[in-house]
């Protein structure tokens, strides 16, 4: 039998694990409180809150200005990547939010290993939401809005 | 623009440059030979669009190797090995999108000319010839930059390494692969505005259009009767519209007509992919795109939530500018044609058997790449061939001067897909197939679930990381076979299974999960009160999709038809072992193997070791998932976790860590108990002044441990048949600990390497999966640790992947600073 050797570089971080961290930093953060999945106001947040997220995350969003305005090139396949990985609930079909399922046992452990105290990404993901609060009162966003996409 | 990208990418530039003038030579040497007569328009017949016509320079790129390159390779990749008739190829999807180009232009400028009749104060600019011409050669060129198999290629190009030998340096010679990712790179730093980052095929696209050879052909006068614009232009505007850019070098309000969310190569392939593959999507192309706007974005009709819109508008000449929109009354057909998309991808693209085909075709393409001892330069993926001529290359059938195979492994994947002897699905895996231990609270269930399913969807997140669980299960499976024909059981069969995945190796086992294109709104909408903003639904088709894919989206383990029983039971040992998971009964149903193991071949493979008696459980009558080790788990005293509040969560996230899946219910229970005696243990040798006075030895440690699990009712019993030492201790059935006596030690936490696994005996075991030391060391002067710093976590020496130590290292005689004289004391 021919033993293969792998000679792939592992990648430094996935989109999972940017998905578990992000998921994470909310969850301690804003608790249950839903993450915004609609009109960049979670891209507008993360942007806003840059230089304070943890490296692995800061590193790898890139932010533009699309058809619709800002947006963070990233972000869509990292809430993809949530889902994928259960940390966040089924889209409902609005799905201008949605509720982040990972327990707060589980994010903190996950903050942890990536050098994170509970302390410091609770601190983190209070200003992520306090920043998706002033997105959402600039622009006159009602979470429970019915009809936005 | 050109310069400075070509310069980035020095490698992907030359080895584009010289296939582009190796394609473009029979032009170009008409062209200096002024054979310019030879250039007429042409029409050509559609099933989709009619009758297209192409004007004279299109038809002089047309009838190029750059695009007749493309007649061989199909639109839907291997599609047509399950839809015999879905065999079209992309030569004919981007006369197509001419095609639709055309269609969209003229719905729009019917949309123009009625709006310039009713608003005479404001009136939107007519599309010019000069950007009906850019847009067709963008149409004409989009697709430049797919190689062979279409899409199933593109990871198989961002594989940064490849499969190799243990030698494989010279693997990595090439670096084209890396350009690749500085242009997409240095395309999205370009750009003022654009949509997405591009993708492999549209990057070298890009840099097709950008080639020596292209960029001369584009500047010929002669050919160009009536480009309208400068040469550099026309290059500039037909890039932008490849990469959908909003603003930019080149970009316009026009570019979204061939990338964007609504553009011509979508308005085309759904429908030629479902004509040909003979299903009905319902998609109403000619009203959605009697709902196609120019809109005229002002900083006060523009929503909130697009700021940046409103500042752009207000920093334009005329205080505003043009964008490709949709009308509010056209979100039916918006909806209509995503969720048309996902049917598409749900019947076709993401049919088990086309999956096969694509996971093949991948796989191949790594392997014929290790085979060879070398990596593919751009010019032998991108051959003048089609796919089934690749494959016959690949399967060494035909030989090319241009490339060099290697008869190896490659040929008979080549072989199974040409022969359609696709592989089979031995096993199935699913986030929801996941399977609970009974009793758990639904919440416990769910977060168990999340725990054991991301560790799975990382796993096999890659390619290359595919490959090497494949390899385990194939490893696996060849055990098995042998071990089920040493019992009796089925052995001729067996011997020949055991042969059989030999002699296919690991290439030939494949673990397949499709991708998801994730996909967000990028067009704004014009309601009946003027207002732009995002579209609102009440329905959300983009969010529809994702769930409905995520919902059916299935992970699979395809093999060769005749191994796929013993495969399937490999899969699951391996699944059991490395997650922690097993597959609830519904997951058999995706499969086409027996429902259950038969308890005769569990108990063989319990006898030949290659699982435990509690693995066979559980892969039989149990079938349970194991529980991921929470902090409550471990049963910290609260004043350890007052000192350190992140002490519990950190230890869970370390033993997480080393343990693959987890523990069986049982040991969770029973490690929480033994940790809780442990840490009245530290407690007592602090508070006793044990850390100042001197002990005698290893049995006298013992001696302490065995009275702390005495007084906690623990049952213990010798545990030198388990794990190899005199002196351990089996506690509660569940938990080895080892107890070490050491002199001296300035990192106790290495000191001294567990043996309780050495004589571990299973392959796969669920039994011992934790091993306990707790180790008396002296420690030099001035070192003195807390009680949390005394424990920690680390892989069992024996480098076996799912098995944790948990260490205790207790200082004896040791010199207490004046400091901690008080706590030493307690």
């Amino acid at each position: 039998m021919i033993r293969i050797a792998l000679l792939w570089e592992d990648a430094m971080t996935s989109r999972f694990d940017h998905a578990e961290v992000l998921a994470a930093l909310w969850r301690l953060g804003a608790g249950e409180e839903l993450l915004p999945t609609s009109h960049g106001i979670l891209d507008r947040a993360l942007k806003d809150c840059l230089d304070k997220l943890p490296e692995m995350l800061r590193n790898e969003l890139t932010f533009g200005i699309t058809s619709v305005g800002l947006r963070c090139y990233e972000i869509p396949d990292i809430l993809l990547a949530a889902q994928e990985a259960l940390l966040t609930s089924e889209p409902n079909p609005t799905y201008l939010e949605t509720a982040v399922t990972l327990n707060e046992d589980r994010a903190r452990q996950i903050v942890l290993s990536h050098g994170l105290s509970t302390d410091q990404a609770r601190k983190i993901g209070r200003e992520l939401k306090a920043s998706v609060d002033r997105i959402r009162r600039d622009f006159s966003l009602d979470a429970g809005q019915p009809t936005a996409a | 623009m050109r310069r400075r990208l070509r310069e980035k990418a020095p490698e992907l530039s030359k080895q584009v440059d010289a296939l582009v003038a190796e394609w473009l030579k029979p032009l170009l040497e008409k062209l200096d030979a002024g054979r310019f007569a030879e250039f007429r328009p042409k029409q050509v017949h559609d099933p989709i669009w009619g009758t297209i016509e192409l004007l004279p320079w299109e038809v002089a790129l047309l009838d190029t190797p750059l695009l007749q390159r493309m007649r061989g390779v199909r639109q839907l990749g291997l599609a047509q090995l399950v839809f015999p008739s879905a065999s079209h190829d992309r030569l004919e999807h981007t006369l197509g999108v001419i095609g639709a180009v055309e269609e969209t232009v003229r719905a729009l400028s019917r949309q123009i000319a009625r709006w310039n009749r009713e608003n005479q104060t404001r009136l939107v600019p007519e599309i010019a010839e000069k950007d009906r011409y850019a847009l067709r050669l963008a149409a004409l060129l989009h697709d430049v930059g797919h190689g062979p198999f279409s899409h199933a290629l593109e990871p198989v190009l961002e594989v940064r390494s490849p499969l190799g030998t243990e030698d494989a340096t010279h693997l990595h010679a090439s670096n084209w692969r890396e350009d690749l990712r500085t242009v997409r790179r240095e395309l999205k730093s370009t750009y003022v505005s654009l949509n997405d980052v591009p993708s492999v095929s549209e990057t070298i696209a890009v840099m097709v259009v950008m080639s020596a050879a292209l960029t001369k052909v584009l500047a010929s006068d002669r050919l160009f009767t009536d480009r309208g614009r400068s040469a550099d232009e026309v290059q500039a505007v037909i890039i932008a519209a490849i990469i959908g850019a909003v603003e930019g070098p080149g970009a316009s309000h026009l570019s979204a007509l061939i990338s964007s969310q609504i553009d011509a190569d979508k308005l085309d392939y759904l429908a030629r992919d479902a004509y040909h593959a003979g299903l009905e999507i319902g998609f109403d192309t000619d009203r959605l795109l009697a709902r196609l706007e120019v809109h005229y974005v002002r900083a006060d009709n523009v929503d909130a939530s697009a700021m940046e819109l409103r500042k752009r508008a207000a920093e334009s000449a005329d205080k505003a500018f043009y964008q490709l929109g949709i009308a509010a009354s056209g979100f039916g057909s918006f909806e209509q044609m995503l969720i048309g998309r996902t049917f598409l991808y749900d019947r076709l693209y993401h049919h088990h058997k086309v999956r096969a085909a694509e996971a093949m075709a991948q796989r191949l393409m790594l392997v014929a790449e290790r085979d060879r001892g070398q990596r593919f330069q751009l010019s032998e993926i991108f051959l003048r061939v089609g796919d089934d001529t690749m494959l016959r290359l690949l399967a060494g059938e035909v030989t090319h001067p241009q490339m060099t195979i290697v008869h190896g492994r490659a040929a008979a994947l080549a072989h199974g897909i040409l022969d359609r002897e696709l592989l089979h699905r031995a096993f199935a895996f699913r986030g929801r197939f996941i399977n609970s231990p009974p009793g758990l609270s639904s919440d416990r269930t769910n977060d168990n679930r999340l725990a054991l399913w991301s560790r799975i969807i990382k796993r096999v997140d890659g390619l290359a990381s595919r490959f090497e669980l494949g390899q385990e299960i194939h490893d696996l499976a060849i055990r098995c076979a042998r071990a089920l024909a040493a019992a009796g059981i089925n052995d001729e069969q067996m011997t020949a299974c055991a042969a059989q995945l030999e002699a296919i190796g690991p290439e030939q086992v494949i673990v397949d999960l499709p991708p998801l294109k994730a996909e967000a709104i990028r067009i704004l909408a014009r309601y009946p009160t003027g207002q732009l903003k995002l579209p609102e639904f009440s329905f959300n088709p983009t969010k529809w999709s994702a769930a409905y894919e995520l919902q059916k989206r299935t992970g699979y383990v395809f093999c060769p038809c005749d191994v796929a029983p013993i495969v399937a039971i490999a899969s699951k040992i391996v699944f059991l072992g490395r997650f922690g998971v097993t597959m609830a009964k519904e997951a058999d149903g995706y499969i086409k193997t027996t429902q259950s193991i038969d308890q005769t071949w569990l108990e063989a493979l319990v006898d030949a070791q290659l699982i435990d008696t509690l693995a066979a459980e559980h892969l039989s009558s149990k079938r349970y998932s194991l529980l991921a080790v929470r902090p409550d788990d471990l049963r910290f005293p609260d004043t350890w976790i007052h000192d350190d509040p992140d002490l519990a969560h950190r230890i869970a996230a370390e033993i997480g860590k080393h343990l693959n899946g987890g523990l069986i219910a049982e040991h969770v229970a029973a490690l929480g108990n033994v940790l809780a005696a442990l840490y009245a243990f530290v407690d007592t040798w602090f508070e006793s002044g044990q850390v100042t006075r001197d002990l005698a030895d290893e049995a006298a440690l013992q001696d302490r441990l065995r009275t702390c699990f005495g007084y906690r009712g623990l049952k213990t019993e010798e545990g030198s048949k388990v794990g190899g030492g005199a002196l351990d201790v089996f506690v509660d059935d569940a938990i080895l600990v080892e107890n070490k006596f050491h002199g001296t030690a300035q990192t106790p936490a290495a000191a001294v390497p567990a043996a309780g696994m050495q004589g571990r005996r299973y392959a796969i075991g669920l039994n011992s999966q934790v091993v306990i030391v707790v180790l008396a060391y002296m420690p030099p002067p001035g070192a003195f640790p807390t009680k949390p710093q005394c424990m920690t976590i680390h892989r069992v020496s024996t480098g076996e992947k799912n098995r944790v130590e948990i260490r205790f290292t207790l200082p004896y005689r040791a010199v207490v600073p004046s400091s901690e004289k008080a706590d030493a004391r307690g």
